[in-house]
């Protein structure tokens, strides 16, 4: 019964043959990097005395997740419509806000939280989708940009909020009455499978997007949206649709971020974050499902290990940041599509 | 050719996850690799790029100055202290990786920082998970007292220095006062316990003008104080941002007492605002000019070393070092020449070092409650405040 | 009156604004590009300015015009070295882009690791200081610093040369229309590499002078480019992309609606006062203050 449920359910996976990882189709890849996942996640647990793999690689396993969703959710904006936003991270605030404050003030529970936040982020890219009607481009990364710096000192500023401090003490989730820092060897099991469960579904949700009636009248917007209009597509529907859906999942991630921490500050607001975001699409490739994942996880991972390439030559600086910079540099003279982009959308 | 590829995703699926799994086990093993038994790594997460950049490069120093001297001692019963840092940036997110990535490394005794509350509150849980003593040498929130009790906390106290400004301007029979503090924790809780003290005490605050602290210019702030007409002036701020409002106090022509906290005890508050700091009073932790052979040395030493005077971040650093390998020869004696986190915390409680800037020792809830001086500052150099 | 005080307040800070907008809208004007490394030169000559003062203790002058032609040298080997090769490629937009952000964290992090992240002061006499009163109004005296009417001025005086410079010679004129067209141009003889030459050598100029006067009023450190980098490209946005004057409008405007913010309102949100009235001036009139609207071909 259980075994036959499990075959309906893989025979129902995507295919899209070849274009995910390893040259795979999205089947083998999902099941293949979940069987990887849950045998990092769980190696150790049979084991309590000897660590197999550390806290520490999963602690950046969760990361590179949590930054797949933010890459994947701004590819609705960068790499659907074309356009660039530098107010991202004020999305991914709000989640991680509406979550810290509903859980920490009127105990609300962390579950109910993810929608709550979802949607005030939702709401106010509303505003955000308004103002990409009337500016696009270089004048609409300066409006996202500002929107951004503006929550940033909302935050700052609002003491219930925990001001420039941050907010400490936020109640972990738990499923059945067990916290999630008490399942798995280290605690941050539940939440990378949780974030891995995200991920999958959003680039699932992505890759049918782009082939269906939504994605087309996208990518015309994106290609030119005076002819899209000519040809009768409603292009403030879809951009408005495609800005209000990338911050609906950004506040998921948020939310997700706040309770993985129990913490939350108006770092997480601010414009280095969708900066980050942004460039993580970029290197990955903008419209690639697979580049907007390896992006963050490239972004995330090479920082940390050039934090011990630091220490093992026993550099007076950090090298990475001049690395990073390079590495900008060199990609868009040999790769202006990022790594796993397939053609130049820009 | 269809059906092939399907027959194949599964195959595919397995081979995807023995290379992750391949991959993870050969990073492992390398990580494994690091860490002798004789040495003691003290791991420290701090910014050392970035906004506050400069706070956490005086930690380092304090802490490279302090090791140096002792491995050059013999170490810790013979075993040497070696420094990792972590550059978080300012970033609480990075922090945490930082913390994270030390309290995994079982051969990390202890760690300091991170320097921004924000970033040492977002560090707590982890260090609480992983039982690793933290130090910090700033961090001023609330919010941290009693956070874990393996944080420990050798900076200065809002609530201790804020009456001390406002008693020392009471002093001087000035009543009426405006306070400038820049827009974060430390200048909030600054400016709330001046407050306090100073209307406690029948004095009266004018106004409490908040700044950013990267901001530079503050003619907008201080026309609004020039036509209050204060008695004096209370900076809640750090070096660059203090050091010109000084500056720009001076050059408005605004001429009365100005004082300021910890935080402004700093060479470069000097050298940025110059002769306009003639006069200014700072609450401070230790002072250069010092005649105790023990601050002499350290002064000397740093000067050599980095062309400049050690602030008070870094002297406190330097102490907190002492502190640690003290503890950790303490816990070592106890516990058969054996030290782990653990008794490493144990011990950091009992704590009593006389350091260049004081005696430092705990009390319940792992802060230091420690004396501070009145400083001023005459011909361009930090001195003792006298009356 | 406290509030002619905070305008002209505002205009003394806002003049810093306009030099750094001018010089990112001159080069977006021409080339297109998103110049993030404008923030960078404003931070290089920055330390230029305190080098050639501090240890080779020259006047203010002149250590501002060596500052000023190390600016523009700057300025063109990034281009040489960042843009050029994209340009050969046809210049995908998004490339240019972050090959900018590229350049910037490169040079803001290469001078952290070089300068140490520790501000740096001018030397205090550089420049004669006092207070200047300025006229009476409601039985108060309206005052401004030397320092910063010096630099309003100068800011004045370096975009009246910069206007004539384009409406009199053959090259300000070709610059005018390579910010319209620049195939067309291309077409009509001139040789655009030059012209770009050009235009990033006035941009690294007018950005190294803001770093002199920033430094002379108030410090340097390694990380001032980006917050005015920002701040600058904001207002260059808000004066209309590619215009001086709308440039030097939105600067000032900036400028005084920060300082009545901080005066008036609330110092906490004196910058996101600043970025609300940018957002609500771009929604109301989406080329910026002073663009022009093109229509967009089909």
């Amino acid at each position: 019964m259980w075994k036959s449920s499990l075959k309906y359910v893989i025979a129902r996976l995507p295919r899209g043959s070849g274009e995910w990882f390893f040259g795979s189709g999205g089947r083998a890849s999902f099941i293949g990097s979940a069987a990887a996942l849950l045998l990092v996640c769980f190696i150790d647990a049979p084991f309590p005395s000897v660590t197999i793999v550390p806290p520490y690689y999963k602690h950046i396993l969760f990361s590179c997740l949590l930054y797949a969703i933010l890459t994947l959710s701004l590819n609705f904006v960068t790499g659907f419509i074309g356009q660039l936003s530098l107010g991202h991270a004020a999305f991914f605030g709000i989640g991680a806000y509406v979550t810290g404050a509903l859980t920490k003030y009127l105990g609300l529970n962390f579950w109910l939280s993810i929608p709550a936040a979802a949607v005030l982020a939702a709401a106010v890219a509303v505003l955000l989708a308004a103002a990409a009607q009337r500016v696009k481009g270089a004048f609409l990364v300066v409006v996202t940009y500002g929107f951004g710096e503006v929550l940033r000192y909302i935050a700052i500023n609002t003491d219930g909020l925990g001001g420039s401090a941050g907010m400490p003490g936020i109640r972990p989730p738990s499923i059945f009455g067990v916290p999630f820092n008490r399942i798995g060897p280290s605690g941050k099991e539940p939440y990378i499978l949780f974030a891995f469960a995200v991920v999958s579904l959003l680039s699932f949700f992505t890759w049918r997007i782009e082939k269906s009636r939504t994605g087309y009248a996208l990518a015309a917007i994106r290609e030119d949206e005076i002819a899209a209009a000519a040809m009768g597509i409603n292009t403030r529907y879809y951009k408005t649709l495609a800005i209000v859906m990338s911050a609906f999942l950004c506040g998921i991630a948020g939310s997700l971020q706040a309770g993985y921490a129990s913490f939350v500050s108006p770092e997480l607001l601010s414009s280095t974050q969708s900066i980050l975001i942004l460039t993580m699409v970029i290197v990955g490739g903008p419209r690639s499902i697979k580049g907007a994942i390896l992006g963050a996880a490239l972004l995330t991972v090479l920082p940390e290990f050039f934090h011990s390439v630091k220490d093992m030559f026993g550099l007076g600086f950090d090298p990475w940041m001049i690395l990073y910079g390079l590495i900008l540099i060199v990609l868009m003279r040999v790769r202006p599509q990022g790594f796993w982009g397939k053609s130049a959308v820009f | 050719m269809f059906v092939k590829k399907v027959k194949f995703a599964s195959l595919k699926g397995v081979k995807l996850a023995s290379l992750a799994m391949a991959c993870l086990v050969a990073a492992t093993a390398v990580a494994g690799c690091s860490g002798g038994s004789d040495k003691i790594k003290i791991g420290l997460v701090a910014p050392l790029t970035g906004d506050s950049g400069v706070m956490g490069e005086s930690q380092r120093r304090g802490y490279e100055m302090a090791m140096g001297e002792i491995n050059a001692a013999g170490g810790v019963n013979g075993k040497t202290l070696e420094l990792l840092t972590y550059d978080d940036q300012g970033d609480p997110q990075k922090a945490a990786s930082g913390a994270q990535k030390f309290a995994d490394d079982k051969s990390v005794l202890a760690i300091g920082g991170s320097c921004n509350s924000s970033s040492t509150l977002a560090m707590i849980p982890i260090i609480d998970a992983g039982k690793l003593p933290d130090l910090v040498v700033s961090s001023s929130s609330a919010a941290l007292t009693g956070a874990s009790e393996y944080f420990f906390r050798m900076s200065v106290q809002d609530a201790a220095v804020g009456p001390l400004m406002a008693d020392a301007l009471l002093g001087m029979g000035k009543k009426n006062v405006v306070v400038l503090y820049p827009n974060n924790d430390y200048g909030k809780g600054l400016n709330e316990s001046i407050s306090a003290r100073m209307t406690e005490q029948g004095g009266q605050i004018l106004s409490s003008l908040t700044y950013q602290a990267t901001d530079q210019d503050f003619t907008a702030q201080l026309t609004t104080v020039r036509n209050l007409f204060p008695d004096a002036i209370a900076l809640a701020g750090t070096p660059t941002d203090s050091g010109l409002l000084i500056k720009q106090i001076r050059q408005m022509g605004i001429q009365v007492p100005l004082i300021g906290g910890t935080g402004l005890y700093n060479a470069k508050t000097i050298e940025i605002c110059g002769d306009a700091s003639e006069d200014l009073i700072v609450i401070g932790v230790y002072v250069a000019s010092n005649p105790d052979p023990k601050v002499r040395e350290l002064v000397d030493k740093y000067v050599a070393k980095y062309n400049q005077e050690p602030d008070g971040f870094a002297a406190l650093a330097y102490d907190q070092m002492y502190v640690i390998a003290e503890a950790a020869k303490s816990a070592m004696s106890e516990g058969g020449g054996a030290v782990t986190r653990e008794t490493l915390a144990a011990a950091l409680k009992k704590t009593a070092y006389d350091g260049v800037t004081g005696d430092v020792s705990f009390n319940e809830v792992n802060d230091w409650v420690r004396p501070y001086l009145t400083l001023t500052v005459k011909d361009g150099s930090f001195v003792m405040f006298e009356g | 009156m406290e509030f002619v005080q905070q305008v002209v307040n505002g205009l003394a800070q806002g003049g810093i604004y306009s030099l750094i907008a001018i010089g990112w809208t001159t080069v977006y004007g021409v080339v297109g590009v998103m110049n993030w490394t404008h923030g960078e030169v404003y931070m290089l000559g920055g330390f230029s300015g305190f080098f050639l003062f501090t240890r080779l203790k020259l006047p203010f002058l002149p250590g501002l015009l060596i500052a000023m032609a190390v600016g523009s040298a700057l300025a063109m080997a990034i281009d040489q070295f960042g843009y050029k090769p994209l340009r050969k490629i046809g210049m995908p937009r998004m490339a240019g882009f972050i090959t900018a952000l590229g350049l910037s964290t490169l040079l803001r992090y290469s001078a952290t690791a070089g300068f140490s992240p520790d501000p740096q002061a001018y030397p205090g006499d550089l420049l004669d200081y006092r207070m200047i009163t300025l006229f009476r109004a409601g039985g108060r005296e309206i005052t401004v610093s030397s320092l910063h009417l010096f630099i309003f001025l100068g800011t004045l005086a370096i975009m009246l040369a910069l206007e004539l410079f384009i409406r009199r010679t053959l090259t300000g004129k070709a610059m005018l229309a390579a910010s319209q067209d620049m195939s067309t141009l291309e077409l009509m003889g001139a040789d655009p590499e030059k012209l770009i030459k050009i235009t990033f050598a006035i941009s690294g100029a007018l950005g190294a002078a803001a770093g002199v006067f920033v430094g002379t009023i108030y410090a340097i450190n390694t990380m001032m480019g980006s917050l005015a980098g920002l701040k600058g490209w904001s207002v260059a946005i808000l004066g209309g992309v590619g215009n001086m004057t709308g440039s030097m409008l939105g600067g000032l405007l900036l400028g005084i609606a920060e300082s009545l913010t901080a005066g008036f309102i609330s110092t906490g949100y004196k910058d996101a006062i600043g970025f609300i009235i940018m957002i609500l001036v771009l929604l109301i009139k989406p080329t910026g203050l002073m663009g022009y609207s093109t229509e967009e071909k089909v």
